[in-house]
């Protein structure tokens, strides 16, 4: 969703490349009249001086572009603050440094051989921190700019990971409320209020249930594999109660893993795939098989389910998508979810590795 | 008058709860139940209903898939839990739909437009009619599918068949959705005073001729009511002089 064309990607590149250019152009320009200006002002005019000047503006472009060659390949705007700050610092200096030698060679190309008696510490001192000034208002430009874009891009990827969690959530939001099954349950239940009063206010506790539990699942991050369990059976036998003879369904839960934490709502969602694609789409119906185990330190969670993966339906849903974001989410990559269809067996398979927490 | 109905639905209890509901209606008489699409077109075929309940989604084929396959359609009260979108994209003729839980007022309401169609239509009951040998009358509703698009349309008010690859474009009002029966085997169905084959692609109405023309080597040209222009083949022309000065 936020991934930008790469036709797009050049364009902004070029433009900002544009912006590189013009920059440099007009501020080494703005350095060459502000430099006569003063000499003039101050009454040191010379057209040595002036000549000096115009290619001292050149030699800043070049020595500044070669810098940000360097600071491109070795990512220094990407480094951490103080690092770069420090980094920057020691540029300034480096760069007056070369700039000053790059111009004490241009006039003794240009005058002949400097007078070395002028040419002391102090005077070498001064004149590389004459030429910092400016270099400095450079790098601090430049930083400046490539500080911002970092923060802006930051922002903008978290608020994009921020959408897409909100994504997320809103179709947790719709998968938790599958109206086609709270109708035909309700549908079912009216059914029974005249044929069979006593199941049919049964059915109404299940479906209460099932309801406060997927309204308030969001809460908790994960919660007890037990906890779980018990709104799957309440799932499982309102499901049972639709479809009768059609459905039949088995848990075996090792005790041993009923502690386990696991991400709300897992168990329920794969129950409801099991029963929508492999008993509802069956004539003649079939089983809903659910384990968990325990292994290696994993829980392993399998729903089982007569049917075959339809290959029509080439994506698997909106449900079993939302199931594997969340695994990652939660265990960085260490669950493993897997879906398997037994042609022989004529089954689908779903199964879950959860990692401790 | 007595609507003889049929209920389509692959769950027991909602056909449990389409039957109570119903049995506050005495003119409604319900021939049998049907639980999947393969056993409601056994059924349709067999009792020919003047009304089905229909539930859209079930196993195998859907009710809009099972409506496809029946030559004449009886009237169809959808009944459905969350596809009312589905059916709400009905172009024309679309009859009714419930939603499950049904409350009785709408059912009552949907039993009030079947009797008012029903009125209209005086529907004679065929009895004994095999499939093979089943014939379509001029009341008889078609279902057409064609993509999302469905429609209900009766005999009379289709003015054109023209075979397009293995399907049947069918021609009424405004409308030329594509049907998929070929046009050899609807001819057979077609009630012959009505329909009339102009040539190897073209099925015409003959209630719709507006104009009649003579034109190249002994063939005919007419043009339909919508201003639509079909040829007579010369093969076909001697017959269809013959059936107009009938």
């Amino acid at each position: 969703m936020f991934q930008f064309s790469p036709k797009k990607e050049m364009q902004m590149f070029f433009s900002k490349r544009q912006a590189y250019w013009v920059s440099q152009v007009f501020g080494w320009s703005t350095f060459v009249v502000y430099e006569i200006v003063n000499l003039l002002g101050l009454g040191f005019f010379s057209w040595n001086n002036a000549v000096l000047m115009l290619l001292a503006a050149p030699l800043g472009v070049a020595i500044t572009h070669i810098y940000r060659a360097i600071l491109v390949r070795w990512r220094v705007l990407e480094m951490p603050f103080t690092q770069m700050a420090v980094l920057a610092l020691v540029a300034v200096f480096g760069l007056s440094t070369v700039l000053f030698a790059g111009l004490i060679l241009v006039s003794w190309a240009l005058e002949g051989a400097p007078n070395w008696a002028e040419v002391n510490a102090n005077y070498v001192f001064m004149s590389i921190l004459n030429w910092s000034r400016y270099i400095f208002v450079w790098v601090l430009i430049y930083h400046l700019f490539g500080l911002m874009e970092r923060i802006n891009r930051t922002q903008f990827e978290r608020l994009a990971s921020e959408n897409q969690l909100k994504n997320i959530e809103l179709q947790n939001l719709k998968a938790q409320l599958n109206p086609h099954f709270l109708f035909n349950a309700l549908n079912s239940v009216k059914a029974l209020t005249h044929s069979d009063p006593k199941r049919a206010g049964d059915a109404v506790m299940l479906l209460s249930d099932l309801l406060r539990y997927s309204l308030n699942y969001e809460k908790q991050t994960l919660v007890p594999l037990t906890d779980e369990l018990a709104v799957t059976r309440d799932y499982l036998a309102l499901e049972k109660i639709r479809f009768n003879s059609r459905l039949e369904y088995a848990l075996d839960i090792d005790p041993a893993a009923e502690k386990w934490p696991i991400p709300p709502i897992l168990l329920v969602t794969l129950a409801e795939n099991a029963i929508k694609h492999g008993i509802a789409q069956s004539v003649q119906g079939g089983f809903v098989r659910i384990s968990a185990r325990l292994e290696n330190d994993k829980l392993w969670l399998t729903v089982c389910n007569t049917g075959n993966l339809l290959p029509k339906s080439g994506h698997q849903g909106i449900g079993l998508d939302n199931i594997r974001r969340r695994l990652d989410m939660l265990f960085t990559g260490k669950a493993v979810f897997d879906l398997k269809n037994d042609l022989e067996q004529n089954t689908v398979t779903a199964a879950v590795q959860i990692p401790a927490f | 008058m007595t609507i003889r109905t049929l209920l389509i639905d692959d769950e027991d209890l909602a056909r449990l709860e389409m039957r109570h509901l119903l049995s506050a209606f005495p003119e409604i008489h319900i021939l049998d139940e049907a639980s999947d699409a393969s056993d409601a077109l056994d059924k349709i075929r067999r009792y020919r209903p003047d009304l089905i309940f229909l539930d859209i989604n079930m196993p195998g084929k859907n009710g809009f898939e099972m409506l496809t396959e029946l030559e004449e359609s009886p009237h169809v009260v959808f009944v459905t839990a969350y596809d009312e979108f589905a059916v709400r994209a009905f172009e024309t003729n679309a009859l009714d739909y419930l939603l499950k839980p049904v409350r009785p007022e709408r059912l009552e309401k949907a039993i009030a437009t079947v009797r008012e169609a029903g009125r209209e239509l005086a529907t004679p009951v065929s009895t004994s009619a095999s499939a093979q040998n089943y014939m379509l009358r001029r009341d008889s509703l078609v279902f057409i599918k064609d993509g999302e698009k469905c429609f209900f349309v009766r005999l009379s008010d289709i003015f054109l068949f023209e075979s397009e690859d293995n399907y049947v474009r069918v021609y009424f009002g405004t409308e030329k959705p594509l049907h998929r029966k070929s046009l050899n085997m609807l001819i057979e169905k077609l009630p012959p005073e009505l329909f009339f084959r102009a040539n190897r692609q073209q099925i015409i109405n003959l209630e719709n001729i507006k104009n009649i023309e003579p034109f190249f080597n002994g063939t005919l040209r007419l043009t339909l009511h919508n201003g639509m222009r079909v040829e007579i083949s010369v093969r076909r022309a001697g017959e269809f002089k013959e059936r107009l000065s009938l």
